[in-house]
């Protein structure tokens, strides 16, 4: 395999290859990871420790190009550029034939944004930077305060080991793939907004509260926000369209079960399935459906059988000998009439850690993504959760069904909210 | 910070109406709150420039099947001006399209220069200057035109490797049709043949590991 030091090139890790086939105008598959800290950002103490965090990971300082049978990425001189914020969030990265930088780090007021494509890295891959580089930020910014060492937000990890293909580790061909629920799911059928266009609806909950509430149910904060997502989708369904099932496909940090420092990606997903028409529709019992049904996938095994599955398909001799252009239309077409396994996305990366001396100085993180039908996406920093809904829709009646289930249960939401409004913003 | 009674939310940036309900909002918008610098889109000039450029094509075109209509289809010169506008409205889309790289771009335009002669030599009734002339000549200028934008840009072996190793193959066409004794005159030919040897070989002498590795990138499985 491919090893990007001594090469200066590295093949896209297994579900990295889907990105450059499908993404652009309806999806540019960008995602964007922010923190808001306590004070404005400078621009050139920004850019220090931008270009300290580049030497720790020197491995994103590459461009992707095109061979005859698959995608690339190829080790760059670029070297990235600080500016103020200046287009939509999760705007487009990658361009064909340019050769530029798959990332981006922007500020704005007292934000500091990471956004990346996706063939680049994951969420993982990404949180470990922008902690990094937050860290060395506030060194910059705080240096009575924040003395490092830079190592306490780092893995302990060789630039090799971060470069890893760990799909290419982990793979084996010998459990079989079985009984995967696979599910022709309910779509959202409401108008669009304007082509390219996208809406964020974000809320910024107490984590304590939150947790209060999960317990009230007893389960989890990703179980009780699972459920009530799926129910909030329900709440604005026809009976006849809750024959279908409501399906979120939830990506899964193959980390937790593989061990592995790559910052490349490495994930995986499981699609949870509820049938509104033929389940009951009370809360309590969707927590419980979903409760179970996370227990049952969330194995190792099971996990393995779903990436097994993924990783043989890119092992098929006829298709790897496919040239690069029927690979991606072939992609496409695959993408296209898989569309209807979800009805969206719900993607949580959990709680963030900075060591204690950042903790003044920071707000809260964020974190969301484009998507061209809806994606929740989720973390937590301290005691501020935030729950991020971007969607290429016209009306705002999930989020609106999901944050009044919250508020309902006496949790206090604050809302940042961007597109769609006429003339407001 | 603002407020939907409904909803019971707070709004941290400026709203007029609730972002969930479209409801009335209590409260005053505070412009400090502002989260997002203002995204107003300018329209790209680029794409405005191709269209009036496409609809200008056209009504060349339609105008030239007018007038030639009006005056009877006696001869059917308008036809030459259909098929030279077209040529020319494809080779500007796809000199646009692939912008960003200026070798693809001019490896992509020698094909379709190429076939643009052989169909003018073809309705214009076969002389075979497109074989003699327009193909080998081409391929020189792609040369020249490579070289020149690598001394110029100053770029870096692997973005351009690829495209020289293209166009070097890409002169096989002419010295098969040398061999079968397609040519009338030989010199553009040749002198294309012996440019494309001289430059896989510098290619493989001075460049050998570059090329290697090249190769190994673009066809990896």
């Amino acid at each position: 395999m491919a090893h990007f030091s001594r090469k200066k090139w590295r093949t896209l890790e297994n579900t990295a290859k889907i990105f450059p086939a499908t993404s652009g105008k309806k999806d540019e598959r960008v995602f964007r990871l922010s923190c808001q800290l306590t004070e404005e950002i400078d621009q050139v103490k920004l850019q220090k420790a931008l270009d300290l965090c580049m030497e720790d990971y020197s491995l994103f300082l590459c461009v992707l190009r095109c061979g005859i049978f698959w995608n690339y990425l190829e080790e760059s001189e670029l070297k990235p550029v600080v500016r103020e914020e200046y287009r939509p969030p999760c705007s487009q990265i990658y361009v064909r034939d340019q050769k530029n930088l798959l990332f981006e780090v922007t500020y704005y007021k007292k934000r500091i944004n990471f956004e990346t494509y996706h063939a680049l890295t994951d969420g993982t891959g990404a949180l470990q930077f922008l902690r990094t580089l937050v860290y060395y930020y506030l060194m910059e910014a705080y240096p009575d305060m924040v003395t490092g060492p830079v190592s306490q937000v780092q893995a302990d990890a060789t630039d090799e080991e971060m470069a890893e293909d760990s799909f290419d580790k982990y793979y084996s061909d010998k459990a079989l793939v079985k009984d995967i629920p696979k599910y022709k799911s309910h779509q959202l059928k409401y108008h669009r907004l304007e082509y390219g266009q996208m809406r964020l609806v974000e809320g910024i909950v107490p984590t304590d509260a939150l947790i209060r509430a999960a317990r009230s149910f007893q389960t989890t904060i990703t179980v009780y926000l699972t459920a009530v997502f799926l129910c909030a989708v329900a709440m604005d369904m026809s009976p006849r369209q809750k024959k279908r099932p409501v399906a979120l496909m939830i990506p899964v940090n193959l980390r937790s079960y593989f061990p592995s420092s790559s910052v490349r990606n490495f994930f995986g997903w499981i699609d949870i399935g509820y049938n509104f028409s033929e389940q009951s529709e009370k809360l309590e019992d969707v927590i419980a459906f979903t409760s179970d049904f996370f227990k049952r996938e969330l194995t190792p095994e099971r996990i393995a059988a779903r990436m097994n599955g993924f990783m043989r398909m890119e092992k098929n001799p006829f298709m790897r000998i496919l040239p690069l252009p029927l690979k991606l239309w072939g992609m496409q077409a695959g993408a296209a009439f898989s569309t209807s396994a979800d009805t969206a996305v719900f993607s949580n990366i959990g709680k963030i850690q900075m060591p204690r001396e950042c903790e003044p100085y920071i707000d809260w993180f964020d974190f969301y993504t484009s998507t061209p039908k809806m994606e929740l996406c989720m973390c937590s920093w301290k005691d501020r959760l935030t729950v991020s809904f971007t969607s290429g829709y016209a009306n705002t009646r999930i989020e609106r069904n999901f944050f009044r289930m919250l508020t309902g249960q006496g949790i206090p939401v604050e809302i940042i909210a961007l597109g769609g409004e006429k003339g407001g913003d | 910070m603002q407020y939907c009674k409904r909803c019971k939310i707070t709004v941290r940036n400026p709203h007029r109406k609730c972002p969930l309900c479209q409801g009335n909002l209590e409260g005053i918008p505070e412009e400090e709150n502002q989260m997002f610098p203002d995204f107003t889109r300018e329209n790209s000039r680029m794409a405005m420039g191709f269209r009036i450029f496409s609809f200008v094509c056209i009504a060349v075109c339609v105008a030239a099947v007018s007038v030639n209509w009006t005056m009877g289809f006696h001869s059917f010169w308008s036809g030459y001006v259909l098929a030279g506008v077209g040529c020319m409205w494809i080779l500007s889309a796809v000199a646009i399209v692939k912008r960003r790289n200026l070798f693809k771009n001019a490896v992509w335009e020698a094909v379709l220069l190429w076939a643009v002669f052989l169909f003018w030599d073809f309705i214009t009734g076969w002389r075979g200057w497109s074989v003699d002339f327009g193909i080998p000549i081409v391929l020189l200028a792609v040369y020249v035109i490579l070289w020149v934008v690598v001394f110029v840009t100053r770029a870096p072996v692997s973005h351009y490797m690829i495209y020289m190793v293209i166009v070097s193959v890409g002169s096989l066409i002419p010295l098969i049709l040398l061999l079968c004794g397609a040519v009338g005159v030989r010199l553009p030919s040749v002198l294309c043949v012996a440019g494309a040897v001289l430059m896989l070989s510098a290619l493989a002498i001075f460049k050998g590991r570059a090329l290697g590795e090249e190769l190994r990138k673009k066809t990896h499985l």
